[in-house]
């Protein structure tokens, strides 16, 4: 690496590493090269050097006017950078890891539908006490299938599976999770007092 | 390809905390949100300060962000948005804003067309800036045929690797090559230029 930072001991040569760079300009470069930009990108500043050249040359050929004094990126970016470390970190639940969960999340509300649907047939057919039998099929009829998972069904317990006070224990990590895919998708987890943020938010459900 | 396509890896990368990733976008769009600024704002610190506070507030709502518009539209939406609210609040209080309201001048003409100086823009900044493109273009205008061809697709018409390939007739790897080059090329030409401009280190 030729222009102001000591060489890193990696393999790849410098010409490599700017080929890269111009492809992850274009949002051409794969997983791997993405990762060995990002790394050089915190080490040497002749990476964010390049990063600056080639997309100063795009802009410049899109318009002469993004040529203009106000190139001061290096600055700006360094000011930036010093807000950035005062932020909470943002984070976001991986695609993936949510791809996962819808994709099992319908099977189950489907198939806890149905054993709603089974535990009331049971009941009215087993009960002792015709009323009662009657009650209990109101009471399950009356959740909606998608609570289905923190509610005692006659089925369940019919089964043997002993409830804790009326409620099944779950799993706290998976609480958690829904609790902060909640609150990022209904933009709270990191929505800041004061109204330059509300503004955001308005931009973010315009989006939408 | 669209912009929007070739920024999708540093936004999911930006999305799960890597901060690097969105330096890189805050490098690749801080122009052109600035430009957007400047048409609306004329005090050149004002401008700077909308800017931070339209990355800082992009950041803060990255999560949020769908993919289902553009990178760079739902920026240029935040970008308008508090640049509005920073001249709202520049009318409601005049006193602490007194001296940039007076460089702001009135409401009508806070929209500049063209590009005119702005305050706090010198015109040895703007000669330099001038020369800058200049000196970009003839750069472009050196390079031989494939290598102009190839980066003039991707560029300004915004093809993909795959499309430019199909364009020119030769593989994705000739492509990638050819863009890298022809970059390469320019930055050559450009790169004294920049280096010599307030001691910024490029």
């Amino acid at each position: 690496m030729s222009d102001d930072s000591p060489h890193p001991p990696h393999a790849k040569s410098d010409a490599e590493h700017w080929a890269a760079l111009s492809a992850l300009v274009d949002g051409e470069a794969g997983a791997q090269a993405q990762e060995r930009c990002l790394a050089l990108w915190a080490e040497q500043a002749g990476v964010r050097a390049r990063w600056r050249q080639y997309q100063l040359i795009g802009d410049i050929l899109r318009s002469r006017e993004l040529a203009s004094a106000y190139a001061h990126d290096e600055a700006f970016l360094s000011a930036l950078r010093a807000r950035m470390a005062r932020e909470p970190a943002v984070l976001r639940p991986k695609t993936a890891v949510l791809r996962r969960l819808r994709s099992w999340a319908a099977p189950m509300a489907a198939t806890a539908g149905v054993a709603a649907v089974a535990g009331v047939v049971v009941m009215l057919r087993t009960a002792p006490d015709g009323g009662g039998a009657a009650q209990v099929a109101v009471q399950v009829a009356a959740q909606p299938a998608a609570a289905q998972p923190i509610v005692v069904s006659a089925p369940v317990v019919a089964q043997g599976l002993q409830p804790v006070n009326g409620r099944l224990i779950r799993d706290a990590r998976l609480d958690r999770y829904f609790a902060a895919h909640r609150q990022s998708a209904t933009g709270t987890a990191l929505q800041m007092p004061g109204s330059m943020v509300r503004s955001v938010d308005t931009i973010v459900l315009e989006d939408r | 390809m669209s912009p929007h396509d070739a920024d999708r890896a540093l936004v999911e990368r930006a999305q799960q905390g890597d901060a690097r990733a969105f330096e890189m976008l805050v490098v690749k769009y801080q122009r052109r949100i600035e430009r957007l600024i400047s048409r609306m704002v004329r005090d050149a610190d004002l401008v700077h300060d909308i800017a931070q506070e339209t990355f800082i507030r992009a950041y803060r709502a990255l999560p949020q962000f769908r993919g289902e518009s553009a990178f760079y539209t739902w920026l240029y939406r935040i970008a308008v948005n508090t640049a509005k609210k920073a001249l709202v609040e520049l009318k409601r209080d005049p006193v602490s804003t007194e001296s940039a309201r007076a460089r702001s001048g009135e409401d009508d003409e806070t929209y500049r067309t063209g590009h005119e100086l702005s305050d706090g823009e010198t015109p040895e900044a703007l000669l330099a800036s001038k020369e800058i493109a200049a000196t970009v273009n003839a750069a472009i205008d050196a390079l031989s045929e494939d290598l102009r061809q190839a980066i003039t697709l991707r560029e300004i018409e915004g093809l993909s690797y795959e499309e430019i390939a199909d364009v020119m007739n030769c593989p994705i790897g000739t492509v990638r090559s050819r863009i890298f080059r022809a970059r390469e090329a320019i930055a050559l030409k450009l790169r004294p230029l920049l280096g010599t401009r307030e001691g910024e280190r490029w």
